[in-house]
């Protein structure tokens, strides 16, 4: 927010965004009247107009002194739910509560969002104002939306829903709560501002993808799965055995030992079962936000789509690292796997060779793979040749237009086949 | 949130604008036509298409009316005049999509009709309903607003006020609505009047601020209105102040400066030529010419001069100026005085003295007359019998004409065809404003053969108990005429002498305010300029508005403070009930403080019964409405709830009737 551009932008926002927040529509449209009145009305001399402009002048003047008086007995609890989905309407529920003494009806209400400070820094470019302004409504996470609360007898308790759609995914930062209570001539809200801090976690958009099934079979896990529970084959105790040579003394079973009198050993097998990988490509080197997005949200289909139960599925991703996530057989569940997506940022400052030796490490272990790339060049054509070279199955989408065309089995998608690609995803 | 307006304020305001703008036979249909849709029976059912092209009908007679008022503008400008004339025009260009939206089955537009970038968007923007009632209303009311015909607001305030009373909100009486409105209203009307007011004075700031830039009193040219159309007009900002320091009362004709040639309402200094002074004594005392024999009498005068230079106002037979702190003083054969590299303000004592003669000489265009006006006034001088007759008669015949025959006026009318203003002036219109009288004055003196002058100053006689000072404004400069009269130039001023009284008459209502204001501003440069003008003795009322400020300050201080102590109160924990909010709650407190607590397992109806309130008129009722909305899943209806809390106000604030 250095640039003067950025500054005299904010400048003209302000006020226009003040207006909004404490006018009533009915005071909207006279504001309207009040600025077209004071224009035709500059010349004194010529019409009449001048004096519909001084009295909507006294009006609002008038009722805006008097809104500034009284005080709102009226407090509020949100109810959020856990989480929720990029453009697509939460309703949520407000308890309030009148501890005054007298009826309060004709109150509104909204939320107002902090700027999230992970969005605060990502406007590349100088924008124009009309960009700007949208974006800077996309980085709080939502439009604030007025809602009309119900009657609130004194003393009351009672419920009122609201509605928001939030814009992008990630945290929403709730600040305060805003009653807005009208003057009386209902052309000025008075605001009461309630500290009211929230955290919602908006999940990337999904869309439906089939269950997932690969031709290749399961693979041996290298020193098991830390924290699997007893389904599947695992690296675990199956039986005793008498001692051969070799065995290490560490898995002598001393119980038994002592009860024969000759040395018993604790015999494990070693874990086979079916282990998917996700790669979300985030080098967005040249690639814009929206095809990002899109990216991210092809990742998050494809995270809960049915893989049966016994099958692992690995997230591999570099943020400001390399990140390995694992899902399924008690190791985590997809809502994780969402919650990170949900936070995924692109990278732009990081060359792409750095997926290289985190993907080459995992891929003995995949089964299959689904790469979801934002860009098609050698690079990621050597990726995918490296997990080929491994065995493992691959899913390829690369989120296009493409100007050239990839090679023969990658799918290019786009904001608008996405959803038509994923159902056909198998 | 769409409003909806009262039946029937559409078309008032419809039949307002039809009567402010003469558009009666327009106006009535339109009302007609909207005001009978709730009572007709049908609706065009017409679709996204349809409705976008009433919107592009619109926009089409709108791309008309622009080209009509347009090609008006070409043939007879102004374009503010066309402007208007559209603005007048707007119910008209606006009608179809109002009365398509109420005789449609879709009874509303919406945003993606209006624009065309919208049309095909799916967005929630594009979406968004329109419900044109009220911009309909407020257009009208500024269409009605745009002629001229007085009574605007007893029309319009009606108007808004139907509409706010029936839109207010319910959570306030309608008395103290209609208290509000009526206030704004009885508010509105004298401020529009003095908006009005204060427009006519802030041009005639103007005017003068620039006439201040462009226009000061100029040594060698002094335009004048002579054959200017319209009316004079003079700002009342005080701009020089004078104390007499030897008992005068005035009132005084200062005068900057003096011309001796007239062409075409022009006066000029032909021939001039100025004397640089010498200071003499501190560097702050000028002689302008030798002393006088008798005694002199003295004045002090403050004057503030632009960027430190400008001409002096000075009495008649001036001879000596003290505390004068002006780098340069040049004085002219024609007896302006020009200060220059002085401080913004001046505050100088000037010697005079009337009875004995200083300064110049008369010259050759002093008996000049004018080539177009010199046939006009020579026949005038001969009809006043003024040739061969002694100066000091002819003068007085002079003065006795121009007194006894003309009247002072601002009004500037157009010169007669084929004379000019002057001219008009003697033989029509015998009414003008000084500049017309020293003019007129000087010009006949040269016909009877008196060298005379014209001279600009200003004349003062006006004492201000707040300046403690006699002032002179803007409208107190004055034009007459010096007369060569027993061997030395006198003032000559033949303007009737109760001009001075006309102009007060013409002095706007809150004249006090500005003269507080120039008063204020007055002491601002006082003390700007102290060390030049010497006045550094008192600064109280600085200390003073000091003081004041720091007890705002302080307040301020305070206040920020106070609210800053205040500490921010966490919202009480609440545990969501259903039926929580029941008023009945307050009743059954009452009971159990009166005849003891419910105890845990006995039934709300037995508790009632047992302790005898069951019988009391409805309370079976509301025990039941209570119980149905803590416990029935579709909780109560919001009707039975405002009964319940109705029944429980009654008996609250009622006649006791529980039994005892």
């Amino acid at each position: 927010m250095r640039h003067p551009l950025l500054r005299l932008y904010a400048a003209v926002y302000r006020p226009g965004h003040f207006l909004r927040q404490h006018l009533t529509p009915l005071g909207g449209w006279l504001f309207g009247g009040w600025i077209a009145a004071g224009a035709f009305g500059v010349n004194t001399r010529v019409g009449m107009t001048y004096q519909l402009f001084v009295l909507l002048t006294v009006l609002f003047a008038i009722t805006f002194i008097i809104s500034r008086f009284g005080q709102l007995t009226v407090t509020a609890r949100r109810q959020l739910p856990r989480f929720a989905t990029v453009n697509q309407p939460l309703r949520y529920r407000l308890a309030l509560h009148n501890s005054g003494a007298r009826v309060q009806r004709d109150l509104s209400v909204f939320d107002e969002l902090r700027d999230a400070p992970l969005f605060s820094a990502t406007l590349g470019h100088l924008p124009t104002y009309r960009q700007w302004s949208r974006w800077t409504t996309w980085a709080r996470g939502t439009n604030s939306v007025a809602h009309a609360l119900p009657v609130l007898p004194p003393g009351a308790t009672t419920e009122a829903e609201l509605t928001l759609t939030p814009l992008r995914r990630g945290r929403l930062e709730f600040a305060t709560l805003s009653f807005g209570r009208p003057d009386p001539l209902g052309l000025w809200k008075r605001l009461f501002h309630q500290p009211l801090a929230d955290r919602l976690l908006v999940l990337p958009r999904r869309y439906p993808v089939p269950p997932l099934h690969f031709h290749d079979g399961r693979r041996y896990q290298r020193g098991g799965v830390n924290l699997a529970q007893s389904v599947g084959e695992e690296d675990e105790f199956v039986g005793l055995r008498e001692y051969r040579p070799g065995d290490p003394p560490r898995r002598i079973h001393w119980r038994s030992f002592a009860k024969r009198g000759e040395p018993i050993v604790k015999e494990f097998q070693d874990e086979f079962f079916v282990r998917y990988g996700l790669l979300l490509d985030s080098f967005a080197a040249g690639v814009d936000d929206a095809c990002f997005e899109t990216a991210v949200s092809a990742a998050a289909s494809i995270a809960t789509a049915e893989r049966g139960p016994e099958a692992l599925l690995d997230l591999l991703f570099v943020g400001d690292r390399a990140y390995c996530f694992t899902a399924g057989r008690g190791l985590g569940q997809t809502e994780q796997l969402l919650e990170i997506l949900a936070c995924a940022t692109p990278r732009r400052d990081q060359a792409f060779s750095q997926l290289f030796s985190m993907v080459a490490g995992h891929a003995p272990e995949l089964s299959a793979c689904v790469c979801v790339l934002l860009n098609w060049d050698e690079e990621r054509r050597q990726l995918l040749n490296l997990l080929r070279g491994q065995g493992v199955e691959i899913v390829a989408l690369v989120i296009g237009p493409l100007a050239t065309p990839p090679e023969s089995g990658i799918r290019v998608v786009t904001a608008e086949t996405l959803a038509t690609e994923l159902a056909r995803l198998t | 949130m769409t409003l909806t307006l009262p039946s029937g304020l559409l078309a008032a305001a419809l039949l307002f604008w039809g009567w402010r703008t003469e558009l009666w036979p327009l106006a009535l249909p339109m009302a007609l036509i909207l005001e009978l849709a709730p009572r007709v029976h049908w609706r065009w059912a017409l679709d996204d298409k349809a409705l976008a092209r009433v919107i592009d009908l619109t926009a089409l007679l709108w791309v008309g009316a622009l080209m009509l008022l347009f090609t008006r503008y070409l043939n007879q400008p102004p374009l503010a005049t066309h402007l208007y004339t559209l603005a007048s025009w707007f119910p008209l260009l606006l009608f179809p999509p109002l009365a398509i939206q109420r005789y449609s089955t879709a009874g509303t537009f919406r945003l993606g009709h209006l624009f065309y970038s919208l049309r095909r968007s799916r967005s929630e923007l594009a979406g968004r309903l329109l419900k044109l009632e009220l911009s309909y209303f407020v257009v009208c009311l500024l269409a009605a607003s745009v002629t001229a015909q007085p009574g605007y607001l007893l029309g319009a305030g009606p108007l808004l006020f139907w509409l706010l009373i029936a839109a207010r909100p319910r959570r306030y009486r309608w008395p103290l609505v209609v208290a509000l409105s009526l206030a704004a209203c009885l508010a509105a009307w004298p401020l529009s009047f003095s908006l009005h007011r204060l427009q006519l004075d802030m041009e005639d700031r103007f005017t003068e601020w620039f006439q201040d830039w462009l226009v000061d009193f100029d040594p060698y040219r002094s335009s004048t209105s002579l054959g200017d159309i319209g009316e004079l007009k003079l700002s009342d900002r005080v701009v020089l102040r004078l104390k007499p320091m030897s008992g005068d009362r005035g009132p005084w004709l200062l005068r900057a400066a003096s011309y001796n040639s007239y062409f075409d309402g022009v006066w000029l200094a032909k021939g001039v030529h100025f004397t640089r002074l010498a200071p003499q004594g501190d560097g702050r005392e000028w002689r302008l010419s030798a002393a006088p024999e008798r005694a002199s009498r003295h004045l002090s005068i403050n004057l503030e001069l632009r960027q430190g230079a400008g001409m002096l106002p000075l009495p008649a037979n001036a001879w000596r100026l003290k505390q004068l702190p002006a780098g340069e003083l040049q004085l002219s054969s024609l007896g302006a005085l020009k200060a220059s590299e002085g401080p913004g303000l001046v505050d100088y004592r000037v010697e005079y003295e009337p009875e004995s003669p200083v300064g110049e000489k008369s010259g050759e265009f002093d008996l000049t007359l004018p080539r177009r006006e010199q046939v006009t006034l020579q026949r005038l001088a001969d009809e006043l019998g003024l040739t061969g007759q002694p100066p000091a008669v002819a003068a007085a015949k002079i003065r006795a004409f121009l007194l006894g025959q003309f009247r002072y006026s601002l009004d500037l009318p157009a010169p007669t065809p084929g004379l000019t203003a002057l001219e008009t002036f003697l033989l029509h219109k015998r009414a003008g404003h000084c500049e017309y009288f020293a003019t007129a004055a000087v010009l006949l003196l040269r016909a009877a053969g008196i060298p005379a002058r014209y001279a600009i100053g200003f004349s003062v006689s006006e004492y201000s108990s707040l300046e403690e000072a006699y002032v002179a404004r803007r409208r107190h400069a004055h034009a007459w005429a010096l007369a060569w009269l027993d061997g030395h130039w006198q003032d000559f001023d033949a303007t009737p002498p109760d001009w001075m009284s006309f102009e007060e008459k013409r002095a706007p209502w809150y004249q006090g305010l500005g003269d507080l204001w120039d008063w204020l501003s007055h002491q601002f440069s006082r003390w700007r300029w102290r060390e030049a003008t010497g006045d550094e003795e008192d600064n109280r009322w600085l200390w003073g508005l000091a003081g004041l400020l720091a007890v705002i300050l302080f307040w301020r201080l305070l206040r920020r403070q106070r609210i800053r102590r205040l500490p921010v109160k966490n919202p009480p924990a609440m545990i969501i009930r259903p039926g929580a909010e029941s008023p009945f709650y307050q009743v059954l407190e009452q009971l159990a403080l009166q005849r003891g607590s419910r105890p845990q397992g006995e039934t709300l109806e037995c508790w009632l019964r047992r302790i005898g309130a069951w019988e009391t008129p409805g309370m079976a009722d509301m025990a039941g409405q209570h119980q149905r909305w803590r416990f029935d899943p579709d909780g109560l209806p919001l009707e039975e709830q405002q009964r319940l809390a109705n029944a429980v106000a009654l008996l609250k604030t009622g006649p006791a009737r529980f039994p005892p």
